[in-house]
Protein backbone atom coordinates (compact mmCIF):
# COMPACT_ATOMS: atom_id res chain seq x y z
CA UNK A 1 0.00 0.00 0.00
CA UNK A 2 1.54 2.83 -1.02
CA UNK A 3 0.93 6.79 0.29
CA UNK A 4 -0.29 9.50 -1.83
CA UNK A 5 2.42 11.70 -1.90
CA UNK A 6 4.41 8.36 -3.36
CA UNK A 7 1.28 8.06 -5.87
CA UNK A 8 0.88 11.41 -6.47
CA UNK A 9 4.80 11.90 -7.80
CA UNK A 10 4.64 8.73 -9.59
CA UNK A 11 1.70 9.51 -11.30
CA UNK A 12 3.18 13.34 -12.34
CA UNK A 13 5.82 11.13 -13.58
CA UNK A 14 3.44 9.54 -16.39
CA UNK A 15 2.76 6.51 -14.28
CA UNK A 16 -0.77 5.45 -15.15
CA UNK A 17 -1.04 2.78 -12.25
CA UNK A 18 -0.11 4.91 -9.51
CA UNK A 19 -3.01 7.33 -11.10
CA UNK A 20 -5.36 4.75 -10.97
CA UNK A 21 -4.50 3.73 -7.47
CA UNK A 22 -4.99 7.13 -6.42
CA UNK A 23 -8.41 6.87 -7.96
CA UNK A 24 -9.08 3.58 -6.19
CA UNK A 25 -8.25 5.18 -2.89
CA UNK A 26 -10.56 8.76 -3.01
CA UNK A 27 -13.53 7.54 -5.58
CA UNK A 28 -15.99 7.09 -2.93
CA UNK A 29 -14.92 10.53 -0.57
CA UNK A 30 -15.17 11.98 -3.91
CA UNK A 31 -18.40 10.02 -4.71
CA UNK A 32 -20.03 10.93 -1.27
CA UNK A 33 -19.22 14.67 -1.38
CA UNK A 34 -20.50 15.31 -4.63
CA UNK A 35 -23.36 13.54 -3.58
CA UNK A 36 -23.67 15.49 -0.67
CA UNK A 37 -23.19 18.66 -2.40
CA UNK A 38 -25.44 17.64 -5.40
CA UNK A 39 -28.43 16.02 -3.62
CA UNK A 40 -28.42 13.82 -6.65
CA UNK A 41 -26.96 10.00 -7.17
CA UNK A 42 -26.76 11.00 -11.43
CA UNK A 43 -25.12 13.97 -10.72
CA UNK A 44 -22.45 12.44 -8.19
CA UNK A 45 -21.58 10.19 -10.58
CA UNK A 46 -21.16 12.49 -13.38
CA UNK A 47 -18.32 14.78 -10.84
CA UNK A 48 -17.11 12.25 -9.24
CA UNK A 49 -15.78 11.34 -12.81
CA UNK A 50 -15.26 14.78 -14.18
CA UNK A 51 -13.26 15.65 -10.69
CA UNK A 52 -10.27 12.61 -11.35
CA UNK A 53 -10.88 13.90 -15.43
CA UNK A 54 -10.04 17.47 -13.91
CA UNK A 55 -7.12 15.74 -11.25
CA UNK A 56 -5.51 14.12 -14.06
CA UNK A 57 -5.26 17.32 -16.43
CA UNK A 58 -3.93 19.82 -13.46
CA UNK A 59 -2.01 16.71 -11.83
CA UNK A 60 1.30 18.39 -12.56
CA UNK A 61 0.26 21.58 -11.27
CA UNK A 62 -0.38 20.21 -7.79
CA UNK A 63 2.39 20.93 -5.11
CA UNK A 64 3.05 18.51 -2.40
CA UNK A 65 2.58 20.57 0.26
CA UNK A 66 -1.09 20.10 0.58
CA UNK A 67 -2.97 17.07 0.88
CA UNK A 68 -3.94 15.44 -1.86
CA UNK A 69 -7.56 14.43 -0.55
CA UNK A 70 -8.04 18.51 0.24
CA UNK A 71 -6.96 19.03 -3.05
CA UNK A 72 -9.41 16.84 -5.09
CA UNK A 73 -12.13 17.85 -2.21
CA UNK A 74 -12.00 21.70 -3.67
CA UNK A 75 -12.37 20.24 -7.30
CA UNK A 76 -15.24 18.26 -5.93
CA UNK A 77 -16.71 21.61 -4.87
CA UNK A 78 -15.87 23.95 -7.63
CA UNK A 79 -17.21 21.19 -10.00
CA UNK A 80 -20.37 20.61 -8.20
CA UNK A 81 -21.00 24.68 -7.93
CA UNK A 82 -20.63 24.67 -11.41
CA UNK A 83 -22.85 21.97 -12.23
CA UNK A 84 -25.20 23.62 -10.13
CA UNK A 85 -25.06 26.41 -12.18
CA UNK A 86 -25.60 24.80 -15.07
CA UNK A 87 -28.12 21.97 -14.36
CA UNK A 88 -31.34 22.30 -12.90
CA UNK A 89 -31.43 19.52 -11.24
CA UNK A 90 -34.66 18.47 -9.19
CA UNK A 91 -33.01 17.45 -5.38
CA UNK A 92 -36.26 17.45 -3.25
CA UNK A 93 -36.58 14.00 -1.76
CA UNK A 94 -40.46 12.97 -1.92
CA UNK A 95 -41.83 12.06 1.79
CA UNK A 96 -42.02 8.63 0.54
CA UNK A 97 -38.22 8.76 0.17
CA UNK A 98 -37.99 10.13 3.47
CA UNK A 99 -39.62 7.94 5.25
CA UNK A 100 -38.06 4.41 3.68
CA UNK A 101 -34.87 5.63 5.10
CA UNK A 102 -33.02 2.82 6.26
CA UNK A 103 -33.15 1.52 10.02
CA UNK A 104 -31.71 3.34 12.46
CA UNK A 105 -28.15 2.37 14.65
CA UNK A 106 -27.61 2.35 17.53
CA UNK A 107 -27.49 6.19 18.99
CA UNK A 108 -29.38 7.45 16.60
CA UNK A 109 -32.81 9.20 16.57
CA UNK A 110 -35.59 6.73 16.47
CA UNK A 111 -38.46 5.90 13.75
CA UNK A 112 -40.79 8.86 14.99
CA UNK A 113 -37.64 11.47 15.58
CA UNK A 114 -36.14 10.42 12.17
CA UNK A 115 -39.61 11.26 10.38
CA UNK A 116 -39.80 14.33 12.04
CA UNK A 117 -35.93 15.09 10.83
CA UNK A 118 -36.59 13.82 7.44
CA UNK A 119 -39.52 16.64 7.35
CA UNK A 120 -36.99 19.70 8.28
CA UNK A 121 -34.50 18.00 6.37
CA UNK A 122 -36.71 18.28 2.94
CA UNK A 123 -37.46 22.24 4.08
CA UNK A 124 -33.70 22.60 4.79
CA UNK A 125 -32.76 21.52 1.32
CA UNK A 126 -35.87 23.64 -0.19
CA UNK A 127 -34.40 26.33 1.51
CA UNK A 128 -31.10 25.89 0.48
CA UNK A 129 -31.74 27.32 -2.60
CA UNK A 130 -31.85 30.96 -0.76
CA UNK A 131 -27.90 30.66 0.14
CA UNK A 132 -25.12 31.85 -1.43
CA UNK A 133 -23.28 29.15 -2.96
CA UNK A 134 -20.49 29.73 -0.68
CA UNK A 135 -22.63 29.30 2.18
CA UNK A 136 -24.25 26.40 0.82
CA UNK A 137 -21.64 24.51 -0.08
CA UNK A 138 -19.88 25.59 3.80
CA UNK A 139 -23.23 24.50 5.32
CA UNK A 140 -23.52 21.23 3.25
CA UNK A 141 -19.67 20.33 4.27
CA UNK A 142 -20.30 20.75 7.55
CA UNK A 143 -23.60 19.73 8.68
CA UNK A 144 -23.81 16.91 6.30
CA UNK A 145 -20.84 15.67 5.22
CA UNK A 146 -19.57 16.35 8.94
CA UNK A 147 -16.19 17.61 8.49
CA UNK A 148 -14.89 19.91 10.85
CA UNK A 149 -14.21 23.56 10.09
CA UNK A 150 -10.46 22.66 10.16
CA UNK A 151 -10.91 20.24 6.89
CA UNK A 152 -13.29 23.16 5.51
CA UNK A 153 -10.25 25.40 5.66
CA UNK A 154 -8.20 23.05 4.36
CA UNK A 155 -9.97 22.33 1.64
CA UNK A 156 -11.27 25.97 0.34
CA UNK A 157 -8.34 27.78 1.07
CA UNK A 158 -10.15 30.08 3.56
CA UNK A 159 -9.77 31.85 6.87
CA UNK A 160 -11.46 29.72 10.09
CA UNK A 161 -13.40 32.81 10.61
CA UNK A 162 -14.47 32.91 7.20
CA UNK A 163 -15.98 29.50 7.20
CA UNK A 164 -17.53 29.97 10.74
CA UNK A 165 -19.20 33.08 9.30
CA UNK A 166 -20.69 31.30 6.37
CA UNK A 167 -21.71 28.39 8.32
CA UNK A 168 -23.90 30.57 11.22
CA UNK A 169 -24.79 33.06 8.13
CA UNK A 170 -26.46 29.90 6.50
CA UNK A 171 -28.17 28.29 9.57
CA UNK A 172 -29.93 31.88 10.34
CA UNK A 173 -31.04 32.11 7.20
CA UNK A 174 -32.38 28.42 6.81
CA UNK A 175 -33.67 29.29 10.66
CA UNK A 176 -35.51 32.31 9.18
CA UNK A 177 -36.60 30.18 6.14
CA UNK A 178 -38.42 27.57 8.47
CA UNK A 179 -39.90 29.89 11.05
CA UNK A 180 -43.05 28.58 9.72
CA UNK A 181 -42.12 25.03 10.98
CA UNK A 182 -41.07 26.69 14.43
CA UNK A 183 -44.26 25.97 16.83
CA UNK A 184 -43.91 22.24 15.23
CA UNK A 185 -40.40 22.39 16.63
CA UNK B 1 -29.12 41.76 28.39
CA UNK B 2 -25.66 41.66 27.83
CA UNK B 3 -25.18 38.09 28.43
CA UNK B 4 -27.63 37.74 25.51
CA UNK B 5 -25.78 39.06 23.18
CA UNK B 6 -22.73 36.96 25.03
CA UNK B 7 -24.86 33.85 24.47
CA UNK B 8 -25.27 34.73 20.72
CA UNK B 9 -21.43 35.13 20.04
CA UNK B 10 -20.37 31.62 21.33
CA UNK B 11 -23.83 30.18 19.83
CA UNK B 12 -22.04 28.59 16.56
CA UNK B 13 -19.28 27.41 18.64
CA UNK B 14 -21.92 25.55 20.77
CA UNK B 15 -23.88 24.07 18.46
CA UNK B 16 -21.05 22.25 17.77
CA UNK B 17 -19.31 21.51 21.14
CA UNK B 18 -16.61 23.67 20.92
CA UNK B 19 -16.37 25.70 23.94
CA UNK B 20 -14.05 25.76 26.61
CA UNK B 21 -14.96 24.50 29.90
CA UNK B 22 -16.05 27.80 31.57
CA UNK B 23 -17.54 28.55 28.14
CA UNK B 24 -19.83 26.16 28.27
CA UNK B 25 -20.47 26.64 31.89
CA UNK B 26 -21.46 29.86 31.68
CA UNK B 27 -23.72 29.26 28.61
CA UNK B 28 -25.41 26.34 30.16
CA UNK B 29 -26.14 28.51 33.06
CA UNK B 30 -27.54 31.19 30.73
CA UNK B 31 -30.16 28.78 28.47
CA UNK B 32 -31.29 27.36 31.28
CA UNK B 33 -32.41 30.87 33.19
CA UNK B 34 -33.56 32.51 29.58
CA UNK B 35 -36.28 31.04 27.52
CA UNK B 36 -35.08 32.71 24.47
CA UNK B 37 -31.74 32.04 24.24
CA UNK B 38 -32.65 28.28 24.91
CA UNK B 39 -35.65 28.79 21.71
CA UNK B 40 -32.69 29.86 19.39
CA UNK B 41 -30.27 27.75 20.37
CA UNK B 42 -33.23 24.90 20.16
CA UNK B 43 -34.18 25.55 16.81
CA UNK B 44 -30.79 25.81 15.26
CA UNK B 45 -29.71 22.51 17.26
CA UNK B 46 -33.11 20.83 15.36
CA UNK B 47 -31.88 21.75 11.96
CA UNK B 48 -27.81 20.70 12.81
CA UNK B 49 -29.03 17.17 14.11
CA UNK B 50 -31.69 17.03 11.59
CA UNK B 51 -29.27 17.31 8.68
CA UNK B 52 -26.44 15.11 10.22
CA UNK B 53 -28.93 12.43 10.92
CA UNK B 54 -29.60 12.34 7.07
CA UNK B 55 -28.53 9.10 5.93
CA UNK B 56 -26.60 9.04 3.03
CA UNK B 57 -27.62 5.95 0.48
CA UNK B 58 -24.53 3.57 -0.43
CA UNK B 59 -22.37 4.39 -3.68
CA UNK B 60 -24.14 2.64 -6.54
CA UNK B 61 -21.44 -0.42 -6.68
CA UNK B 62 -21.79 -1.17 -10.26
CA UNK B 63 -20.97 2.59 -10.65
CA UNK B 64 -17.77 2.27 -8.24
CA UNK B 65 -16.71 -1.13 -9.90
CA UNK B 66 -16.72 0.01 -13.06
CA UNK B 67 -15.26 3.73 -12.01
CA UNK B 68 -11.58 3.20 -13.35
CA UNK B 69 -13.18 1.33 -16.69
CA UNK B 70 -15.19 4.62 -17.44
CA UNK B 71 -12.65 6.94 -16.52
CA UNK B 72 -9.74 5.09 -18.11
CA UNK B 73 -11.07 6.35 -21.82
CA UNK B 74 -11.43 9.68 -20.60
CA UNK B 75 -7.99 9.49 -19.34
CA UNK B 76 -6.22 8.10 -22.45
CA UNK B 77 -7.75 11.18 -24.80
CA UNK B 78 -6.19 13.86 -22.52
CA UNK B 79 -3.14 12.05 -23.17
CA UNK B 80 -3.46 11.45 -26.81
CA UNK B 81 -4.31 14.76 -27.28
CA UNK B 82 -1.20 15.40 -24.96
CA UNK B 83 1.35 13.84 -26.93
CA UNK B 84 -0.34 15.06 -29.90
CA UNK B 85 0.68 18.49 -29.37
CA UNK B 86 4.11 17.10 -28.13
CA UNK B 87 4.73 15.34 -31.34
CA UNK B 88 4.01 18.53 -33.06
CA UNK B 89 7.21 20.47 -31.90
CA UNK B 90 9.45 17.28 -31.68
CA UNK B 91 8.43 17.36 -35.26
CA UNK B 92 9.75 20.73 -36.06
CA UNK B 93 12.90 20.62 -33.86
CA UNK B 94 13.73 17.31 -36.08
CA UNK B 95 12.71 19.05 -38.97
CA UNK B 96 15.66 21.98 -38.62
CA UNK B 97 18.07 19.62 -36.22
CA UNK B 98 18.77 16.41 -38.56
CA UNK B 99 20.65 16.24 -41.84
CA UNK B 100 18.13 14.58 -43.18
CA UNK B 101 16.38 17.83 -43.88
CA UNK B 102 18.58 19.84 -45.45
CA UNK B 103 16.50 20.90 -47.65
CA UNK B 104 14.21 22.69 -45.05
CA UNK B 105 17.27 24.13 -43.64
CA UNK B 106 18.25 25.47 -46.74
CA UNK B 107 15.12 26.84 -48.05
CA UNK B 108 14.52 28.00 -44.05
CA UNK B 109 18.11 30.15 -45.10
CA UNK B 110 16.77 31.35 -48.09
CA UNK B 111 13.28 32.40 -46.93
CA UNK B 112 15.56 34.36 -43.75
CA UNK B 113 17.93 35.80 -46.78
CA UNK B 114 15.05 37.25 -48.19
CA UNK B 115 13.16 38.71 -44.99
CA UNK B 116 16.61 40.27 -44.40
CA UNK B 117 17.04 41.88 -47.55
CA UNK B 118 13.35 43.12 -47.57
CA UNK B 119 13.92 44.38 -44.07
CA UNK B 120 16.89 46.23 -45.26
CA UNK B 121 15.16 47.71 -48.32
CA UNK B 122 12.50 48.99 -46.09
CA UNK B 123 14.74 50.19 -43.40
CA UNK B 124 16.94 52.29 -46.19
CA UNK B 125 13.52 53.33 -47.72
CA UNK B 126 12.71 55.00 -44.74
CA UNK B 127 15.93 56.83 -43.99
CA UNK B 128 16.18 58.14 -47.24
CA UNK B 129 14.83 61.79 -47.48
CA UNK B 130 13.24 61.84 -50.82
CA UNK B 131 12.10 59.32 -53.16
CA UNK B 132 13.74 59.16 -56.58
CA UNK B 133 10.88 60.62 -58.36
CA UNK B 134 10.49 63.53 -56.10
CA UNK B 135 14.70 64.30 -56.37
CA UNK B 136 14.26 63.83 -60.38
CA UNK B 137 11.03 66.33 -60.08
CA UNK B 138 12.99 69.11 -58.00
CA UNK B 139 15.78 68.65 -59.99
CA UNK B 140 14.39 69.72 -63.45
CA UNK B 141 12.44 72.33 -61.58
CA UNK B 142 16.10 73.27 -60.83
CA UNK B 143 17.61 72.72 -64.40
CA UNK B 144 14.57 74.57 -66.01
CA UNK B 145 14.80 77.37 -63.79
CA UNK B 146 18.70 77.55 -64.28
CA UNK B 147 18.21 77.51 -68.10
CA UNK B 148 15.81 79.90 -67.54
CA UNK B 149 17.93 82.19 -65.96
CA UNK B 150 21.00 81.38 -67.90
CA UNK B 151 18.96 82.26 -71.65
CA UNK B 152 17.99 85.86 -69.71
CA UNK B 153 21.54 86.97 -68.88
CA UNK B 154 22.67 85.72 -72.18
CA UNK B 155 19.84 87.84 -73.66
CA UNK B 156 20.99 91.19 -70.49
CA UNK B 157 24.53 90.20 -71.91
CA UNK B 158 24.04 90.45 -75.68
CA UNK B 159 22.03 94.33 -75.28
CA UNK B 160 24.47 95.26 -72.60
CA UNK B 161 27.23 95.40 -75.04
CA UNK B 162 24.40 97.05 -77.12
CA UNK B 163 23.26 99.34 -74.31
CA UNK B 164 27.22 100.26 -73.67
CA UNK B 165 28.11 101.36 -77.56
CA UNK B 166 24.99 103.46 -77.07
CA UNK B 167 25.88 104.93 -73.79
CA UNK B 168 29.64 105.79 -74.54
CA UNK B 169 29.05 107.44 -77.83
CA UNK B 170 28.57 111.00 -76.88
CA UNK B 171 26.79 113.18 -80.05
CA UNK B 172 28.50 116.38 -79.16
CA UNK B 173 31.84 115.15 -80.12
CA UNK B 174 31.69 111.28 -81.61
CA UNK B 175 30.70 110.87 -85.07
CA UNK B 176 27.60 109.12 -86.13
CA UNK B 177 29.18 106.54 -88.01
CA UNK B 178 30.87 105.05 -84.99
CA UNK B 179 28.12 103.43 -83.97
CA UNK B 180 26.69 101.60 -86.69
CA UNK B 181 22.99 102.81 -86.17
CA UNK B 182 21.39 100.12 -88.37
CA UNK B 183 23.47 97.59 -86.78
CA UNK B 184 21.98 98.22 -83.42
CA UNK B 185 18.07 98.39 -84.88
CA UNK B 186 18.81 94.79 -86.54
CA UNK B 187 20.10 93.74 -83.12
CA UNK B 188 17.77 95.17 -81.08
CA UNK B 189 14.82 93.54 -83.36
CA UNK B 190 16.80 90.31 -82.70
CA UNK B 191 16.58 90.34 -78.62
CA UNK B 192 13.09 91.96 -78.90
CA UNK B 193 11.79 89.06 -80.24
CA UNK B 194 13.43 86.90 -77.53
CA UNK B 195 12.35 89.14 -74.51
CA UNK B 196 9.06 88.19 -74.78
CA UNK B 197 10.05 84.53 -74.93
CA UNK B 198 12.31 84.89 -71.80
CA UNK B 199 10.19 86.68 -69.71
CA UNK B 200 7.47 83.76 -70.14
CA UNK B 201 9.96 81.45 -68.60
CA UNK B 202 11.12 83.74 -65.26
CA UNK B 203 8.12 82.85 -63.37
CA UNK B 204 9.98 82.12 -60.02
CA UNK B 205 9.50 84.72 -56.91
CA UNK B 206 13.31 84.76 -57.09
CA UNK B 207 13.11 85.89 -60.89
CA UNK B 208 11.42 88.96 -60.45
CA UNK B 209 14.21 91.10 -60.27
CA UNK B 210 15.79 89.56 -63.49
CA UNK B 211 12.22 89.88 -65.11
CA UNK B 212 12.21 93.18 -64.27
CA UNK B 213 15.21 94.16 -66.08
CA UNK B 214 15.04 92.30 -69.11
CA UNK B 215 11.38 94.47 -69.53
CA UNK B 216 12.89 97.30 -68.81
CA UNK B 217 15.78 96.67 -71.19
CA UNK B 218 13.23 95.57 -73.55
CA UNK B 219 11.85 98.83 -73.74
CA UNK B 220 15.18 100.57 -74.46
CA UNK B 221 15.55 98.26 -77.13
CA UNK B 222 11.93 98.70 -78.42
CA UNK B 223 13.27 102.74 -78.82
CA UNK B 224 16.37 101.55 -80.51
CA UNK B 225 14.37 99.46 -82.73
CA UNK B 226 12.10 102.47 -83.37
CA UNK B 227 14.69 105.19 -84.27
CA UNK B 228 13.66 106.35 -87.34
CA UNK B 229 16.30 108.77 -89.03
CA UNK B 230 20.06 107.31 -90.32
CA UNK B 231 21.31 109.96 -88.11
CA UNK B 232 18.75 110.27 -85.05
CA UNK B 233 20.43 111.81 -82.49
CA UNK B 234 17.41 113.54 -80.67
CA UNK B 235 16.18 109.63 -79.99
CA UNK B 236 19.38 108.51 -78.96
CA UNK B 237 20.40 110.91 -76.42
CA UNK B 238 16.49 109.77 -75.28
CA UNK B 239 17.33 106.56 -75.12
CA UNK B 240 21.04 107.81 -72.98
CA UNK B 241 18.65 109.37 -70.58
CA UNK B 242 16.84 106.27 -70.20
CA UNK B 243 18.99 103.73 -69.53
CA UNK B 244 20.95 106.33 -66.50
CA UNK B 245 17.62 106.75 -65.33
CA UNK B 246 16.44 103.10 -64.72
CA UNK B 247 20.03 102.56 -64.00
CA UNK B 248 19.74 99.41 -66.32
CA UNK B 249 23.78 99.63 -66.38
CA UNK B 250 23.75 99.46 -62.65
CA UNK B 251 21.54 96.50 -62.46
CA UNK B 252 22.56 94.42 -65.17
CA UNK B 253 26.23 94.47 -63.17
CA UNK B 254 24.14 93.61 -60.14
CA UNK B 255 22.64 90.14 -62.27
CA UNK B 256 26.02 89.64 -63.58
CA UNK B 257 27.51 89.32 -59.83
CA UNK B 258 25.01 87.18 -58.36
CA UNK B 259 25.49 85.00 -61.27
CA UNK B 260 29.31 84.93 -60.38
CA UNK B 261 27.97 84.17 -56.76
CA UNK B 262 25.39 81.31 -57.78
CA UNK B 263 28.79 79.66 -59.64
CA UNK B 264 30.91 79.88 -56.32
CA UNK B 265 28.14 78.41 -54.31
CA UNK B 266 28.84 74.18 -53.94
CA UNK B 267 25.53 72.91 -53.82
CA UNK B 268 24.67 74.78 -57.32
CA UNK B 269 28.28 73.42 -58.74
CA UNK B 270 27.34 70.37 -59.95
CA UNK B 271 24.03 71.73 -61.63
CA UNK B 272 25.77 74.43 -63.50
CA UNK B 273 27.96 71.70 -64.69
CA UNK B 274 24.71 69.68 -65.62
CA UNK B 275 22.85 72.21 -67.17
CA UNK B 276 25.62 72.72 -69.34
CA UNK B 277 25.64 69.81 -70.96
CA UNK B 278 21.96 69.70 -71.28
Amino acid sequence: MHNDTELVERAQQGDLTAFKELVTGHKKMVYYLAYDLTRNREDAEDVSQEVFVKAYRSLKSFRLDAKFSSWLYRITVNTCLSLKSRKSYSTMKTFEEIGSSTEPEAGEPGPERETEFGFIRSHVEQALSKLSKREKAIFIMRNYSGMSFQEIVEILKIKPATARNFNFKALRKLRKELAFYKKEI
Amino acid sequence: MNDCKKIESLMERALYQELTAAESEFFDRHIALCPECAKDYEEYRTIITACAAEPRPEADTAFMNRFWETLAPKIKKIEKKRSARVHWWIDLVHAFRFETAWKYQLAGGVALLLFGIFIGNYLKKGTEPMHDDRIAEQTDAAVQQTVSEIEALNYIQRSKVLLLGLMNFDPATDDVETINLERQKKISGELLTKAAEIKSVLREPSQRQLKKLVSDIELILLQIANLDAKYDLTGIEIIREGVKSKGIILKIHIQEMKKEEKKLTPENTNLNNDTKTI
